[in-house]
């Protein structure tokens, strides 16, 4: 039997997860072998976003278990095919993202707080996917980004770095 | 204020770090709170070729004006900032040193920088680099990679770098000799240092050493690489190394870890004995005067000698018992090396024999061989192969007079066809192909690769069809690669179809497209001699199985153009008496006979 946990969201809402899971977060790990981890695990993060992070750490569980029980037979097509399932997945779940901004930077502070390195460089990937090629004005708009500066100072740093700012 | 600028400082630089530099740059002009987080960016990287474009647009020097703007950039960085990675390639004027340069170089050090990656590009003087790495007076604790191109290194003392797990050099002058005494590093990469001569490694973690040298000059010293530090080297590659047989007695048999080795362009090396006890795989190129290879280690399972042209080394191998893929390229191997030594190689699964120009007749019977290639043996004249788990065979040269023997089903073979030089005439070319092909009859897939010659020469002309036998009856699957489609497909696909008559697919493959056609049948292949009077068939008289013509039900065929697609339906309506459709890539159209 997989030992289960029981983490409780900072809205109050109990979520049952098996440990190997959850022992993906270097921060839940820690409660757990401290020991303060006794019956449920609050944690300063909300329903809604926790949903989506256990969604990430079961898809990772998934992936790992299955390739450790795999041996040698047709092993490569099969990990084709899976690679192929990972990327579909991984997809739907950046378009997701990419859609509603609130859940994907709720995700990257629960990602920050939680220590889950992979889906944090994940995140961080995917804005940068976002950022990269775009120029300042897009950029701003897709983050409702203020822009604090006065246009003589806007003007002074683009010289700074005018190579930058070519297309 | 917005989520993406709320968000803590150094999950902003997480993101920045995935971003190529122009983009990274490009955050700095967003917003107040964007433009300090990227003063305390703990990366940087000046790189001039990306930049230079945009500076030779105005006035002045580009390489003065990169220069300022690195240290105007550095200037403005936010103070106390520790750096992650400092990259600098720059191209600099013809000095020995720039205050800039050194300044910046400072600067990472003092911002205790992990990564340090410094390239200089300048015209070199009498053949030499000459910029000079600023004398560094204290320690560095802080790098743990270090990479250095285009310097001269005569202030270099890596001792200081107590912290170094690995450290490249590439393109550097003015070292005549390294030593070693990081017990931290685990890489050491060296890579054409002229006038470098000696190398002690006399403490360290190394895993990993490579060493290339310049192109080999015949009167370089000797290199002396004093290996006693270096116990723990897995992986060793040398390229161009002056050393003699002597380093390898001295060092090769103390590195007990050792268990990668590539030896490349040694031309000092007359004579190595490899003795190995962990030693898996093992390369040798162009050794030109290597006279024999002795390998002792158990342990092996890959070996590949890539002879130069010059000479052949002789090759004792008969301690390797586990040894799975053997590469010959080159080699001085005989048909009796070949009989002796690959029966005893138990575990053998890839074989490849490669320009082995002293092979004549060879036998190999061997019941693990999965893969074997043959390739360009110029005076092969036989090979007999039996491996009942032969899947993959590849064979490139002149068509040889006997070949397989094999008992696998599950074969797929591959020939690259040669035409024969000398006075073959066109009679006996096409005897010969045919006879060649038909060793091949029983393979799950047979690829003709005629993209080295014409392909007129797989076209049998019709008197040969009349006078030969068709070789491959057995063969369901046939690929052609070519690498100019002939004028007239359908030329080529009769021969095919004659090569082989009751194929299941073709495939034609030229500059990676690949056109097929499969066939279905209507019912046994065998038919009574009175139902093809009846059908005015006079083909396979007195032949108990028949051809296509006979029972051929459904043809689909996919990516021919549009009169290709006309004349080969044409002409399967035409020969093929029971066939009822033809699909092509677009539209099954049906036959009403």
């Amino acid at each position: 039997m997989a030992i289960m946990y029981a983490l409780k969201s900072s809205d109050n809402e109990i979520f049952e997860v098996e440990q190997k899971v959850i022992e993906q977060s270097e921060t839940i790990k820690k409660m757990i072998e401290d020991g303060a981890a006794t019956g449920e695990i609050p944690l300063q993060v909300s329903s809604k976003t926790l949903a989506k992070v256990l969604e990430w750490c079961k898809q990772r569980q998934h992936k790992t278990v299955e390739n450790e029980n795999d041996d040698n037979k047709g092993k490569r097509k099969k990990e084709r095919d899976e690679d192929d399932d990972i990327k579909e997945w991984e997809n739907k779940f950046s378009d997701e993202l990419k859609a509603d901004k609130d859940v994907l930077f709720d995700l990257l502070l629960a990602s920050n707080y939680l220590d889950l390195p992979a889906l944090l460089s994940f995140l961080c990937q995917l804005v940068a996917d976002m950022v990269a090629g775009k120029m300042p004005e897009e950029i701003r708009r897709m983050f409702n980004i203020e822009n604090d500066f006065t246009p003589e100072e806007e003007k002074a740093i683009t010289a700074e770095h005018g190579w930058a700012f070519q297309p | 204020m917005d989520r993406f600028s709320d968000l803590p400082e150094h999950i902003i630089h997480h993101v920045m770090s995935f971003l190529p530099t122009k983009d990274a740059v490009r955050t700095s002009v967003l917003s107040k709170r964007f433009r300090s987080t990227w003063n305390s960016f703990p990366i940087i990287d000046f790189n001039q070729t990306c930049v230079s474009s945009f500076l030779r647009r105005r006035d002045g020097n580009v390489k003065e004006r990169f220069l300022n703007f690195l240290s105007d950039s550095l200037r403005r960085r936010a103070p106390n900032t520790l750096l992650k990675k400092f990259r600098l390639h720059a191209f600099v004027p013809n000095t020995k040193s720039d205050n800039r340069i050194d300044e910046a170089i400072n600067y990472a050090l003092e911002h205790e920088v992990k990564e340090l990656d410094l390239e200089i590009q300048a015209r070199k003087i009498n053949g030499k680099f000459t910029y000079k790495l600023p004398l560094i007076l204290l320690p560095v604790k802080s790098v743990t990679l270090f990479k250095l191109k285009g310097f001269n290194l005569e202030n270099l003392d890596l001792t200081k770098f107590s912290s170094i797990e690995e450290f490249r050099l590439e393109d550097c002058d003015g070292l005549k000799s390294l030593k070693i005494s990081n017990p931290q590093l685990q890489n050491l990469k060296i890579n054409s240092c002229s006038g470098l001569f000696q190398i002690d490694i006399e403490e360290s973690n190394l895993k990993t050493f490579s060493f290339k040298g310049k192109n080999s000059n015949r009167n370089d010293q000797e290199l002396k690489i004093n290996m006693v530090g270096a116990k723990s080297v897995y992986n060793l590659e040398l390229w161009r190394p002056s050393i003699g047989s002597k380093w390898f007695e001295d060092y090769a048999s103390e590195l007990l870890l050792l268990e990668n080795l590539k030896l490349k362009g040694c031309n000092t090396l007359t004579n190595i004995c490899i003795p190995s006890p962990s030693l898996k795989a093992l390369e040798i190129c162009e050794c030109n005067v290597l006279e024999e290879i002795e390998i002792l280690a158990p342990k092996l399972e890959s070996f590949a000698y890539k002879g130069g042209s010059r000479r052949a080394a002789e090759l004792l191998i008969s301690d390797c018992k586990f040894l799975k893929n053997l590469e010959l390229d080159y080699a001085n191997v005989t048909d009796q090396w070949v009989g002796n030594n690959v029966p005893e190689l138990e575990f053998l699964e890839n074989l490849i024999l490669s320009h082995c120009n002293m092979l004549e007749r060879i036998i190999i019977s061997h019941e693990q061989l999965k893969s074997f290639q043959l390739i360009r043996c110029l005076r092969l004249e036989e090979a007999v192969i039996d491996g009942r788990n032969l899947v993959l065979f590849r064979y490139n040269g002149r068509l040889i007079r006997s070949l397989l023997s094999i008992d696998s089903p599950g074969l797929e073979a591959e020939l690259i066809l040669q035409i024969n030089q000398g006075t073959l005439t066109n009679a006996d070319w096409y005897k010969g192909l045919r006879d060649f092909l038909g060793y091949f009859d029983h393979c799950k897939l047979l690829t003709i690769n005629c993209t080295n010659m014409d392909v007129k020469y797989l076209i049998f002309p019709e008197y040969q069809r009349e006078n030969l036998l068709p070789p491959l009856f057995d063969i369901k699957h046939l690929k052609v690669k070519v690498h100019k489609l002939p004028q007239d497909v359908l030329k080529l696909v009769k021969s095919l179809l004659w090569l082989s008559p009751l194929l299941e697919a073709i495939s034609i493959i030229s500059n990676s497209e690949e056109k097929t056609i499969k066939f279905e049948y209507a019912k046994a292949k065998t038919m009574l001699a009175m139902e093809d009077m009846a059908m005015n068939l006079s083909c396979c008289q007195g032949r108990i199985i028949k051809c296509w013509r006979h029972c051929l039900s459904k043809v689909s065929m996919a990516k021919f153009d549009n009169s290709e697609n006309e004349r080969l339906m044409e002409f399967f309506r035409r020969e093929a008496v029971k066939l009822k459709t033809i699909v092509t890539a677009q539209t099954p159209s049906s036959i009403s006979k």
